[in-house]
């Protein structure tokens, strides 16, 4: 499903050049469930980034579902996300101006989906969610709990291919953190690929394969 | 999705109140006052445009010397029918004249009326008018016809059918034809219309007078393009039939485009009212830099407010959002804040629109639906208001990186460069206003400094239609001792209100014109005008009334007279007996030009009374009494010197009054944005502010802080404003022969206003901050 070969990415100032990646190449198959670990600044989030699309390589390949993307524009790149891509942030990044049913609808709004299919199909996300009580709420109404189980909603409303998890459980207490991991867990059973970036060694061990990086670098490959 | 975005931005306005109120508020105001200059420009600039032949109608013009070539509106009576015969490309002529007031009568009232217009019986031919009640053509055919207009009808006639009643005009009888609506935007403001036959076969001198210029001469031409061909005809016409009236030269005869006419302030001696163009185009270009000006403060806080908004838009365009779909999206945020400000804006032209109309005499009117331009300019105006004010921030915001967003890197509230230009701008639109504003009302208070050569207070003013009146009224105020002096005159001082002009060119070609008064015996003191030689007009010399002559000295200076006293006028026999000081008889816009006065006591026109300054209401109640006994039955119509004088200045009093509530508007939304984006600081920097209370900061030191971003902006303003505003008030100055010169004081009080005003904006701010708990800043991440 994914592939790059010696990825690499450099962010430039006037005064100083930062490698954020440095030849990586790796591959994550249909179905799997790979956790990326390493310390703060290793390049795990740049490179959810460019797996996401939601930024390009400097260099090297990326294939994503047998498509060579890394010089794809914007457009390009939103039209295979928004189709293809479900993403759960640490902070949630729900939209404070809008409900909790309008922030799950928002991805079928841009994928152009009807209006009754969008109302099903959120309906029985809220269902599987548990937080159909809360459809009118606004976010800063809700737990960081029940906030983040709006986000993975909202990640799943379109059945993408590939969810990226960027330390899903960061701001949650631990039984929380746990329910998320549940869903998670459920969404990869069911046949969505999931890349998952953790400091956490415990919720690694849900993944089938960890990813270590360290300055930029895969240092690491294994099975959890 | 409309629904979302639309959703999304209604709550992110009632999220953020303040601003959102700044914003909105802003625009209403700058689009309330744009729509009230949009409706007086257009009026201005509509005028005459309905006459389904106003195309092919001229008014003919002549240029003749006046001191210098001038042209003039008004040509002779015979001047119509003459072109007629003339030329074949001429399909109609139509003489328009006024020859004063007229004593309009029905039952028992008896009114005074100003607006009596004579007209040939083509003039609803030409022009297109539409007749309310009754019938227009051929309504001029008879001499003891009448037309009304609307106002008139029901002045005289209430409720009731005014068609086929009586009226009495001068102790004419004329029968009511029609009744016409005269629309507003039509420089011909007739209140009653009669048969311009009355002023020719009544007497038929004036159909012989080419000497004499008392009608607007109006042409049909067979089409606009004959216009040229008949001015370059014109020379020999004007060979044949004008002869050189007391010196002066009809040299030049033009054609005067109709629709043009109300907007050509250069003509002299005009019976249309008038306007300037340059008036509308300022008006229209203040009101576009007003709007500007707020949308400016829209830009600079949503700017100011990116990184807020920035997470919504990190997420949407994650989710899948394209870039076209967030511009649409903040274009629509745009498009909600400019429908509500407009909704807000046509409710304050509502409340403004009374003020609006006194203040440039109109009767303007909102109209929804009577007029498609209305609705057009409405739509117009919200699309403008949105193209400014949503164009870059939705470029902006759209562009911004979804990954630095969703890591915080984008700060809220810190200037950038576009918004530091931007308030550059607004600073120098608003220090550039007070400084003109500051100009105008110098030159107004030296306007009312200065000595005029005359003493117009306690001066009564009574219109005196009847100039047999003047002997009795002197003989019954003569002993009442609160009334110094009478005299009486063929015009007032006013902006050439009746004012003769007389001229002759001698054998050497040298010219020489002047400006005659006719007037009566102690005119000199009643008016407090002094003599510099001679003496006054005396009753002890009888050949005052037929040959004395007072001039002034500008006169005698202009004809370089050493010694003035017995020299002939030339161009008569009349002989200096005088030299008065000279005084200004028309608005110190003007030089001092020549004057003739001259005794004429069958043709003046009003009373003029010195009274003591005390007990006034009680003299002006015995002049009236008097009045009504000697006058049978004519109204008294009466107003102070002093008041007329203070109207020469009605056009900068008006600049002025423009000049200070633009000023204020402008100074107001430009500090409505220094308010939104101090406070967008304020709470950027909740933290650092806190700290530094902690370390001991005072309100004084932070209001520096937060300030300090508006310093360069505002020097930068400073700079850029004073050499324009210069340059305009040096010309505007230029135009008045007396003006008070261009200090630095209006340049430095401008800067140090606008320096005071954004400082206490922003202290206001801070202090507002400071009062909440410290422990709530420090508290903030």
């Amino acid at each position: 499903m994914i592939r790059t070969g010696h990825l690499n990415k450099l962010y430039t100032t006037e005064e100083v050049e930062t490698t954020a990646l440095n030849d990586v190449t790796m591959a994550v198959d249909q179905g799997e469930f790979v956790a990326i670990m390493g310390p703060s600044g290793c390049g795990k989030s740049t490179l959810l980034n460019i797996l996401g699309l939601l930024d390009n390589p400097s260099g090297g390949e990326y294939y994503f579902l047998d498509q060579e993307v890394s010089g794809h524009s914007e457009r390009q790149r939103a039209n295979l996300r928004k189709a293809n891509i479900g993403f759960v942030f640490q902070s949630f990044n729900l939209i404070d101006e809008l409900t909790v049913y309008e922030n799950i609808e928002l991805p079928l709004i841009y994928l152009g989906t009807s209006k009754q299919e969008r109302k099903d199909r959120v309906d029985a996300a809220m269902a599987h969610m548990q937080i159909p009580h809360r459809r009118n709420h606004f976010p800063q109404q809700l737990s960081g709990g029940q906030q983040q189980r709006v986000a993975v909603a909202r990640a799943v409303i379109g059945n993408p291919k590939l969810i990226l998890a960027d330390e899903p459980t960061g701001n949650l207490d631990s039984a929380n953190g746990a329910e998320v991991m549940e869903l998670l867990n459920g969404l990869n059973e069911a046949g969505t690929t999931i890349i998952m970036v953790t400091h956490d060694q415990t919720l690694a061990d849900h993944a089938h394969r960890i990813i270590r990086l360290f300055d930029g670098r895969i240092v690491q490959e294994a099975a959890a | 999705m409309i629904g979302n975005y639309l959703k999304t931005a209604l709550r992110n306005i009632m999220r953020s109140k303040g601003h959102s109120i700044i914003n909105i508020f802003g625009l209403s105001v700058a689009m309330a006052l744009c729509i009230l200059i949009f409706l007086l420009v257009r009026q201005e600039l509509s005028y005459d445009g309905f006459h389904e032949k106003g195309a092919n109608v001229f008014r003919v013009t002549q240029t003749a010397f006046m001191g210098e070539y001038r042209t003039i509106g008004i040509t002779a009576v015979p001047l119509a029918p003459a072109l007629e015969d003339a030329y074949a490309g001429i399909v109609r002529s139509v003489r328009y004249a006024n020859t004063g007031p007229v004593l309009v009568s029905y039952e028992n009232v008896t009114i005074r009326e100003e607006t009596v217009f004579y007209a040939d019986p083509g003039f609803f031919e030409i022009l297109t008018f539409q007749a309310v009640a009754g019938y227009l053509e051929g309504a001029l055919e008879s001499r003891s016809q009448v037309v009304l207009n609307e106002k008139s009808a029901e002045k005289y006639f209430g409720d009731a059918d005014p068609v086929g009643k009586w009226l009495t005009m001068d102790d004419r009888k004329h029968l009511v034809a029609g009744v016409v609506r005269v629309p507003a935007n039509t420089i011909f403001q007739f209140d009653f219309l009669i048969s311009m036959k009355i002023l020719t076969e009544a007497d038929g001198n004036w159909n012989r007078n080419w000497s004499q210029s008392i009608a607007a001469t109006l042409v049909e031409l067979t089409s606009p393009e004959v216009a040229g061909t008949l001015e370059a005809q014109f020379p020999e016409f004007v060979e044949k039939h004008f002869p050189r009236f007391r010196g002066i030269d009809a040299s030049v005869m033009g054609l005067q485009p109709l629709a043009s006419i109300y907007l050509d302030s250069s003509i002299l001696f005009d019976l249309f009212p008038k306007s300037d163009i340059v008036v509308s185009y300022v008006l229209g270009t203040l009101g576009f830099l007003l709007l500007f000006t707020a949308c400016i403060n829209f830009i600079n806080v949503t700017l100011g407010r990116s990184a807020l908004r920035g997470k919504e838009v990190g997420v949407r365009k994650t989710l899948g959002g394209t870039r076209a779909q967030l511009i649409g999206q903040f274009w629509g945020e745009a498009l909600l804040v400019g429908v509500a400000a407009l909704i807000l804006g046509l409710s304050l032209a509502h409340l403004m629109l009374p003020g609006f109309n006194g203040l440039f005499a109109k009767d303007l009117k909102i109209d929804y639906f009577d007029n498609a331009s209305t609705l057009l300019a409405l739509i117009g105006l919200t699309g403008l208001v949105v193209l400014i004010s949503g164009s870059y921030p939705a470029l902006y915001m759209s562009r911004l990186d979804p990954t630095s967003i969703l890591a915080h890197h984008v700060k809220a509230g810190a200037l950038t460069v576009l918004s530091k230009v931007l308030i550059t701008m607004q600073f120098t639109l608003s220090i550039f206003l007070m400084i003109c504003l500051l100009a105008i009302l110098r030159q107004l208070q030296y306007f009312a400094d200065q000595d005029l050569g005359f003493d117009a207070t306690n001066v009564l003013v009574v219109s005196m239609p009847d100039s047999g009146m003047l002997g009795p009224m002197r003989e019954a105020l003569d002993d009442y001792p609160q009334i110094t002096h009478i005299s009486a005159a063929s015009s007032s001082f006013g902006p050439m209100r009746g004012l003769g002009q007389i001229g002759h060119t001698d054998s050497s070609g040298k010219r020489f014109s002047a400006y005659e008064y006719h007037v009566e015996y102690d005119y000199l003191p009643t008016l407090g005008i002094a003599l510099a030689e001679g003496r006054d007009f005396s009753r002890a010399h009888a050949t005052d009334e037929t040959e004395g002559v007072i001039v002034n000295e500008a006169l005698a200076r202009e004809m370089g007279w050493e010694d003035p006293i017995g020299v002939v006028v030339p161009g008569g026999e009349a002989r200096v007996i005088g030299v008065t000081k000279d005084y200004h008889y028309r608005s110190l816009q003007y030089e001092l030009e020549p004057v003739v006065l001259r005794l004429a006591p069958d043709r003046i026109r009003f009373l003029l009374i010195r009274t003591r300054p005390e007990g006034l209401p009680q003299t002006l109640s015995t002049v009236k009494s008097v009045w009504e006994q000697i006058a049978g039955g004519l109204p008294f119509e009466y107003y102070f010197l002093e008041d007329d004088i203070g109207r020469f200045y009605q056009r900068e009093r008006l600049l002025g009054d423009v000049a200070l509530y633009i000023s204020i508007i402008t100074l107001l939304v430009a500090l409505l944005g220094v308010y939104s984006l101090s406070l967008l600081n304020i709470n950027r920097r909740t933290k650092e502010i806190g700290i530094r209370n902690v370390l001991g900061a005072s309100t004084f030191d932070t209001t520096a802080l937060i300030g300090r971003q508006f310093m360069l902006p505002l020097a930068i303003a400073i700079l850029l404003a004073c050499p324009p505003a210069y340059l305009l008030l040096r010309l505007w100055l230029g135009m008045y022969e007396f003006n008070a010169a261009l200090g630095v004081g209006e340049f430095v009080l401008a800067g140090m206003a606008a320096l005071v005003l954004v400082l206490g904006t922003v202290a206001f701010q801070v202090w507002r901050k400071n009062a909440s708990p410290l422990v709530e800043s420090l508290m903030n991440d």
